[in-house]
């Protein structure tokens, strides 16, 4: 069971869209108020095997 | 037909190509600095619908993309066909077991936040090494746990709506833990020195909005 299908279950399925809006707004680094661009710090991994 | 594979069953149940949308400049830049020339033999791991697998091609590599999901293959080869690469394919496979697949047949195995959710971690890392010919490489994405970014901050929210996980889950996010890796490679056969570690950033973009369509939160399908 994902977080959404969770959420429903337990009526709380508001509180949890509120929450993703707010980190969404929160991180969102768009210039254009309409549009939404948000970045994500990612690990890069390279492996070379013999 | 419903499948049996709890892994495959949770991405096929949610539509990524949305999400996917929002990817594709992250993705051409980070294939763009791989330094892919024509005719290079590439494995995308976990491809979904080829956010990373096309761009490549479209550089000139011959490239497979496999994915557990065959919603997301089928989306993929539709892709590829629309963009005219011949020398893109997609088929379903599991990241941990590619039986499909022979020894030492890719000069490059690509996963970009794609192998990282297959489970078992250490099944993951032998059959790339497997795949990949000596002196090939291997190049994964993989998000970081606790990161203050988007990624990390929508698994905190959303576990804390979901039920606990079963006993003796490992977390993806794992993958995106140096030490994880470095012992993950090493049962694989893979020397510490061959592994090499940077942090990167890859931006989600969501155009602007038409009046009628769904906001970006409503577009997460939220995965373990």
């Amino acid at each position: 069971m994902n977080a959404f299908e969770a959420a429903e279950k337990n009526g709380r399925a508001g509180d949890l869209q509120k929450e993703l809006e707010a980190l969404f707004s929160r991180e969102n680094k768009s210039p254009n108020r309409n549009a939404t661009s948000i970045p994500a710090s990612f690990l890069r991994v390279t492996v070379v095997p013999n | 037909m419903t499948s049996t594979n709890p892994n495959k069953a949770l991405w096929e149940k949610g539509d990524f190509t949305r999400i996917a949308e929002s990817m594709r400049e992250s993705g051409e830049a980070l294939v763009g600095g791989l330094g892919i020339t024509k005719g290079l033999r590439i494995l995308d791991l976990g491809c979904g619908d080829g956010t990373t697998a096309l761009p490549a091609a479209r550089l000139g590599a011959d490239v497979l993309g496999v994915d557990i999901a065959s919603n997301l293959v089928e989306a993929g080869n539709k892709r590829a066909k629309e963009q005219g690469l011949a020398n893109c394919k997609f088929q379903e496979g599991d990241a941990s077991n590619l039986h499909a697949l022979k020894d030492h047949s890719f000069d490059l195995v690509v996963s970009i936040f794609g192998a990282m959710f297959a489970p078992k971690p250490f099944d993951v890392a032998k059959e790339m090494v497997r795949v990949t010919r000596p002196g090939g490489r291997i190049v994964m994405g993989n998000w970081i746990p606790n990161d203050p970014t988007l990624v990390a901050q929508i698994l905190k929210i959303s576990a804390s709506y979901a039920p606990p996980p079963p006993e003796g889950f490992v977390s993806p996010m794992m993958w995106g833990v140096e030490s994880n890796v470095v012992e993950r490679f090493a049962a694989a056969g893979v020397a510490n020195e061959a592994i090499s570690f940077a942090r990167d950033t890859y931006t989600f973009n969501f155009p602007a909005r038409q009046q009628s369509s769904s906001t970006p939160s409503e577009n997460i399908t939220v995965q373990p």
